[in-house]
């Protein structure tokens, strides 16, 4: 087949043939109930796993003794406040394209991406924030009546470094490159503009 | 041409005081929010004047045929519910396309942490794309193939350019839908045509419009 114009591409892409699908008001009424539920029931079972970490980091500083060990569940328990809140305000970039209509391709484009590069920048403060206090219990842990060894303080304290340290790089690596995508967005916008 | 302003609904859908409420946000925007018989009304004729073209967009979004059902029903929910604010701020058709290539967007960017297909942009392309050979595309069945691999290989905003041409848009109405200049995109279109030409050997010449 020997295509000759734009034109008979164009005709052969559009006659192509396509199932027509349309969905009655009530699917449509439907699914989006039960996208909003998914959404929410994702929203409210992270929620409740910060909650459940803060309760138990308050019942660990009130039930246990030792100076260091309620500053460590102290800490612990403000990150999990923390995480509370952070979540509340992250979860809209989570959502599927509510604001689908809002903008432009480009615009739309490039705000997913800065989302994207947004949350990945802020895995180093989220984690981050959790260290002091883990550091102070594990401490804690040998310090207190029941003497945990020096060795498996230090261990359990290297194992989360080395993590939160993969963590930290691995985040540079995704928001650079979600950066990368953005420039060359706006490259690609003002090259001709 | 009238353009579409949606700054008032940014500011609603995007206010960090609540948790997400995804119902809400369509039916708080807009000068003029449509009413639910209307909004249906409106999601009926689209699917008469666009369906074949939204089930063309999926299938270039998309591969796999179980995935790209989804697409498609993701489209025309994100479809229906947007016209729960469509004022008529501008043509059915830039609208319709807007949130189909959106969603479409979205939907790639979320599928893509498995597969990692490496998109490239039409410049790219033009440098590694091969003649293609006139044998191979012996039937019309194969030239959509290729052109749907050949689409499925560029970046989103290239993409959307290509595919906005292929359904017959002019240079102006696929630049609103996708935000870039005019002359931006009469340039894309451009090497998008000497990109088919090149592929599907199109008698088309492009020097000349230049």
């Amino acid at each position: 087949m020997q295509i000759q114009s734009d034109e008979e591409l164009r005709a052969l892409w559009q006659g192509q043939p396509a199932s027509i699908v349309q969905f009655t008001a009530e699917q449509l009424r439907g699914r989006a109930a039960q996208f909003e539920r998914q959404t929410r029931r994702r929203y409210r079972r992270d929620q409740a796993s910060f909650a459940v970490a803060a309760i138990l980091f308050g019942g660990a500083m009130i039930a246990i003794d030792g100076a260091l060990m309620r500053l460590g569940s102290a800490l612990l328990l403000l990150w999990a406040v923390y995480g509370i809140w952070g979540l509340h305000r992250y979860a809209r970039a989570l959502a599927v394209p509510t604001d689908a209509s809002v903008q432009t391709c480009v615009a739309f484009h490039r705000r997913q991406l800065e989302r994207q590069r947004d949350v990945v920048r802020g895995w180093p403060l989220g984690v981050g924030l959790a260290m002091p206090g883990i550091v102070l219990v594990a401490i804690a842990g040998s310090l207190g009546p029941r003497h945990a060894p020096w060795s498996m303080t230090i261990g359990v304290i290297g194992i989360v470094a080395f993590v939160y340290l993969a963590m930290l790089i691995y985040g540079q690596v995704l928001a650079g490159r979600w950066q990368q995508e953005i420039d060359a967005l706006e490259a690609n916008r003002n090259t001709a503009a | 041409m009238r353009t579409c302003h949606f700054a008032r609904w940014e500011a609603t859908t995007f206010s960090m005081s609540s948790p997400p409420s995804l119902s809400q946000a369509p039916d708080d925007a807009g000068a003029a929010p449509l009413e639910r018989d209307e909004r249906d009304d409106l999601y009926h004729d689209m699917v008469v004047q666009f369906g074949p073209a939204l089930a063309r967009l999926a299938a270039a979004y998309e591969a796999d045929p179980a995935h790209r059902e989804d697409l498609l029903q993701d489209i025309h929910l994100a479809l229906w519910r947007s016209f729960g604010s469509f004022g008529r701020q501008c043509a059915l058709r830039t609208w319709v396309y807007r949130v189909a290539h959106n969603t479409a967007a979205s939907h790639v960017r979320r599928h893509r942490r498995g597969r990692r297909p490496q998109l490239v942009g039409l410049e790219e392309l033009e440098a590694i794309a091969n003649d293609t050979d006139g044998e191979r595309l012996a039937d019309a069945e194969r030239v959509l193939e290729a052109l749907g691999a050949l689409i499925q290989r560029l970046k989103a905003i290239d993409r959307q350019v290509l595919l906005l041409y292929l359904e017959g848009l002019e240079v102006a109405e696929i630049a609103e839908v996708v935000g870039l200049s005019s002359n931006h995109v009469s340039q894309k279109v451009l090497r998008t045509r000497k990109l088919l030409a090149r592929q599907f050997r199109t008698g088309d010449s492009y020097a000349d419009s230049e």
